[in-house]
């Protein structure tokens, strides 16, 4: 390097050490922004895997509920609630590293709702079919500054019960109120839904947060 | 873009910046080895002391043992007005010697007591000390090659190293001084040294006599000294290689003193020597380091803040579930599942940014090692280095911002408060 910068008059500015240090600075800064695009378009693709998976669910579901008209009330399909509950997680975390309006993330989040409703209206078909135990809760939270600390709260009570009474017990399908998507919109009309968070239990609605106490007595 | 990701790649982009003119700076050819000594003119040793009674004595002992002709060189210690034995235990112990000499003045400050050496020295070339700093047997013949190189060196500065570092906060101030061991020298390779620590930097007396000896009632009158010598365009060089070794604070507070005086005394001195941001004139200083010392300290409280406000939304979620479930809420932070953890790590090992903060922690440890070998320092630092590497930045903006908020808001007056150098 020394043999490239000439050192000219003593109190200047050594120019060519400048433009090296200009140059290399640069430099290492572009391969880092590279790199950190490179691990950002690692998530989008991910992302796109996910959505992959999320379509094959849908089409699965719908066969099995098709297949589940036919037949008798045989085994529920719990793998696919694990991969839901899974896929909540890897959503959260794309929210916190992309942004919760990434266009991309909202996209993935449509498509996770569907699957979400879809498996909603399989286990509500079920229960009341077979008479199954278990309660399907309706969860629409907000991410917009004013309802999102109580969207939070809400979803850690909810979170809360889901571990205490086990998910056979207890289903929660988490959907956010402000996306935009037929299916939710449908359902934030018909259960008349003015505000977020709100929860649908067993047909009822509470609007606003719920604290435990509340939930586990509506629940009984 | 959120905006918190445009400030990060802000910081980045100055780190880079920085570090690499640092080191390449560094990799210049001149200075590289100390100028071999072609005389041995006469040298006066000030030390000033004020209630060192128990220390002083090691600080005179430790000059004795300079490896420097004995008929070359004096010591001067003048008592900054004691109230304890310090000048009684100094006048004893120089009647042994013929080259020491002893003053006893009113109390007066620092700068008053050097001043009152400067005018009693006999040398050519003049250097302080005060009762806590200690000297390497070789630190002078070091130093002294420098002032034939050219007439317009007015003054070196050392090797300052720490004396004894025990515990957390002495570690962190020992990898501190290492990183300004190397900066000092990549400054006097670029012509922009403006702080001539207090511990046995090394003075040509002619420039006293021609502008005045040390500013009496500045708070950072070393750099006050350091910014005369440049604006009248003589040169500071660094000797990397000579040893002075000083106590540092020892307790939160008084270090938290000591820096408020050191940045707020920087900044009264760079407003009062403005002229040294003239581009034109004082080329890389004006261009580079006085202004990188700025907007650094902008970034670093920048940086810091950001830090905390993460840190604080991740305790903010912590509290509101705590907030919603009570103590089972509570409990329920500590029974998440290995899933969710290994998604965390991942998540945190692909951040876009891990790759400037591998590039930064790797070119600040390449920085800390160069000063580690230049200076000779044989002692394992990696205790130190550790400390330093996580969690100095903080205790930089901490320290800004307590001194900004301490002078500029509360408007309190700053003294030189306890001893230290």
């Amino acid at each position: 390097m020394e043999k490239v910068m000439k050192h000219k008059g003593e109190r200047e500015i050594h120019r060519d050490r400048l433009l090296a240090t200009f140059a290399l600075a640069t430099l290492i800064f572009i391969a880092g922004i590279l790199i950190g695009n490179a691990i950002t378009s690692g998530k989008l693709a991910n992302i796109e895997n996910i959505e992959d998976k999320l379509r094959f669910d849908i089409m699965s579901l719908e066969l099995e509920s098709e297949i589940a008209k036919e037949n008798s009330c045989s085994a529920i399909p719990t793998t696919l609630e694990e991969q839901l509950s899974e896929t909540t997680t890897k959503i959260s975390l794309l929210e916190d590293q992309l942004g919760k309006n990434n266009p991309r993330v909202l996209e993935l989040k449509k498509y996770y709702s569907l699957l979400e409703i879809r498996h909603y209206l399989f286990m509500q078909d079920r229960k009341i079919k077979c008479g199954d135990d278990y309660e399907l809760i309706l969860f629409f939270y907000s991410n917009r500054p004013e309802s999102i600390d109580t969207s939070e709260k809400q979803g850690y009570v909810l979170n809360y019960l889901k571990d205490k009474y086990g998910m056979e017990k207890i289903k929660i399908y988490s959907l956010d109120y402000d996306l935009e998507l037929g299916a939710i919109r449908s359902l934030i009309q018909i259960y008349s839904i003015t505000e977020a968070p709100s929860i649908v239990a067993d047909e009822s609605v509470y609007q606003g947060f719920r604290s435990k106490e509340e939930l586990e007595s509506f629940l009984r | 873009m959120l905006w918190t990701h445009a400030v990060m790649y802000v910081i980045a982009y100055f780190g880079l910046f920085m570090t690499l003119f640092f080191l390449l700076g560094y990799s210049h050819s001149r200075d590289t080895k100390d100028p071999k000594p072609k005389r041995f003119p006469f040298v006066s040793i000030i030390i000033t002391a004020f209630n060192e009674e128990k220390a002083i004595l090691n600080s005179v002992k430790s000059v004795l043992q300079l490896d420097y002709p004995k008929d070359k060189y004096e010591i001067i210690v003048v008592d900054d007005g004691s109230t304890d034995r310090t000048f009684e235990k100094v006048s004893e112990f120089a009647e042994k010697y013929g080259n020491v000499r002893v003053f006893k003045k009113k109390n007066g400050g620092a700068a008053s007591a050097k001043n009152l050496g400067i005018k009693k020295a006999k040398g050519e070339l003049i250097t302080t000390l005060d009762a806590d700093s200690f000297v390497a047997k070789d630190a002078l013949k070091k130093m002294i090659g420098y002032f034939d190189e050219d007439p317009k060196i007015g003054g070196v500065t050392t090797s300052l190293n720490v004396h004894n570092p025990r515990g957390f906060l002495q570690n962190l101030q020992w990898a501190e001084y290492m990183a300004g061991i190397f900066l000092r020298k990549v400054f006097s390779k670029v012509d922009a040294v403006v702080v001539l620590p207090g511990p046995f930097s090394l003075y040509r007396k002619s420039f006293f006599d021609k502008y005045g000896g040390f500013e009496e009632g500045n708070i950072t009158e070393d750099t006050e000294m350091g910014m005369r010598m440049q604006a009248h365009g003589y040169k500071i060089r660094n000797s990397m290689s000579a040893s002075v070794y000083t106590i540092t604070p020892n307790n939160f507070r008084a270090l938290t003193i000591q820096r408020i005086r050191w940045y707020y005394g920087f900044v009264r001195n760079s407003v009062r020597y403005k002229r040294l941001f003239n581009v034109r004139k004082y080329g890389d200083l004006a261009a580079i380091i006085l202004p990188s010392a700025f907007v650094s300290v902008i970034l670093s409280v920048l940086a810091s803040l950001l830090f905390f406000r993460s840190s604080f939304l991740s305790l903010q979620a912590g509290m509101n579930k705590i907030g919603a479930l009570g103590m089972s809420g509570f409990s329920s932070l500590f029974r998440m599942k290995w899933q969710f953890i290994w998604d965390n790590i991942v998540a945190y090992a692909t951040n876009p940014f891990i790759f400037f903060i591998a590039i930064g922690l790797i070119f600040s440890i390449t920085w800390l090692v160069l000063a580690q070998k230049g200076s000779g320092e044989k002692r394992s630092m990696k205790f130190a280095f550790f400390c330093f590497l996580f969690t100095y930045g903080f205790f930089y903006a901490f320290w800004w911002l307590i001194t900004f908020i301490y002078r500029g808001i509360l408007r309190k007056k700053i003294k030189w408060g306890p001893r230290y150098y």
